[in-house]
């Protein structure tokens, strides 16, 4: 079926090709999107392990190191 | 009960799904071809920026209301996602500007107010990183994400207030359908992995706001010696 005119269109026709924009745009869009949630992940998991250790105070003063 | 995880999960499922979809089942676009499968996440990239950064906009009144930490942490985390998405958005609508428009960028009123909203929002995150006080720092950054957000409403309906290039809204009742399904899912996978990104942000947000509220003072610096002299 051909597709329908547009009023004060000033071509017409299919556009071939441009895959190698469609890949650039899913690979960087993944890539950022993956490293992202990396990231956020890895903060939220020391966030997460710093709530859970216990906070230095008078009955758990801090480990001095002995070396 | 924390959400982040079981979100980012079925966000990244879902747009793997409707991934595949678009590129290798979907059929190609009538007059843009295969660069018409752009939109696959192109389109859901735009719902999720404009949706996260309405929950920060929220956030900023919630901060403001309540002067919470929790609710602080929340502009922070909702609008560094949103501005990682809009940036996302115009590289992607720059690089199907190209084949379809002939150019990467024009001043279009769509593309204007969405690249004046990466700013807006970047400069709430910068400011957020100059103000060292935190009261201070909540009230200027909410202020400042509710100003900033006066720019969401103006992006969206720039292509029915102005000539532009951009496409006019659409539906499912003026897409095809074989299109409309992958869209869909895409959407909501977008959707669900922002939200959940976000989560997990302002989980270390706020425990950095925490952490900075619970450090003691630091004492003030000494006088500046007087050399004497005069």
């Amino acid at each position: 079926m051909e597709p329908a005119a547009v009023d004060g269109a000033v071509g017409a026709g299919l556009i071939l090709g441009g895959w190698g924009y469609v890949w650039v745009v899913y690979g960087v869009s993944w890539t950022v999107l993956v490293l992202y949630t990396a990231l956020a992940l890895v903060l939220r998991g020391r966030a997460l392990a710093a709530e859970s250790s216990p906070s230095p105070s008078a009955e758990n003063p801090p480990q001095e190191s002995t070396s | 009960m924390k959400w982040e995880l079981p979100l980012i999960g079925l966000g990244a499922i879902l747009l793997t799904i409707a991934h595949v979809w678009g590129l290798f089942i979907a059929p190609p676009e009538a007059m843009m071809g295969d660069v018409g499968r752009i939109l696959y996440i192109h389109v859901p990239t735009a719902w999720a920026a404009l949706v996260i950064l309405t929950v920060s906009f929220i956030a900023a009144i919630g901060a403001l209301w309540t002067s919470s930490y929790g609710w602080d942490a929340a502009v922070e985390a909702f609008a560094e996602v949103g501005v990682i998405l809009t940036a996302l958005l115009l590289f992607q609508g720059s690089m199907w500007a190209k084949p379809t428009w002939g150019v990467f960028w024009t001043w279009d009123p769509r593309l204007t107010t969405s690249a004046v909203l990466v700013v807006l929002f970047l400069g709430v995150l910068v400011l957020r990183r100059i103000v060292d006080n935190p009261e201070k720092r909540l009230t200027v950054s909410a202020v400042a994400t509710i100003i900033a957000y006066v720019d969401v409403p103006i992006v969206y309906f720039a292509i029915k207030w102005w000539r532009t290039l951009h496409q006019p809204f659409s539906s499912p009742d003026t897409v095809d359908s074989a299109m409309v399904s992958p869209l869909r899912v895409a959407a909501f996978g977008m959707l669900f992995l922002a939200i959940g990104i976000a989560m997990a942000r302002w989980r270390s947000i706020r425990a950095r706001l925490h952490t900075e509220a619970d450090a003691p003072e630091l004492p003030d610096l000494p006088a500046p010696l007087d050399l004497g002299g005069t």
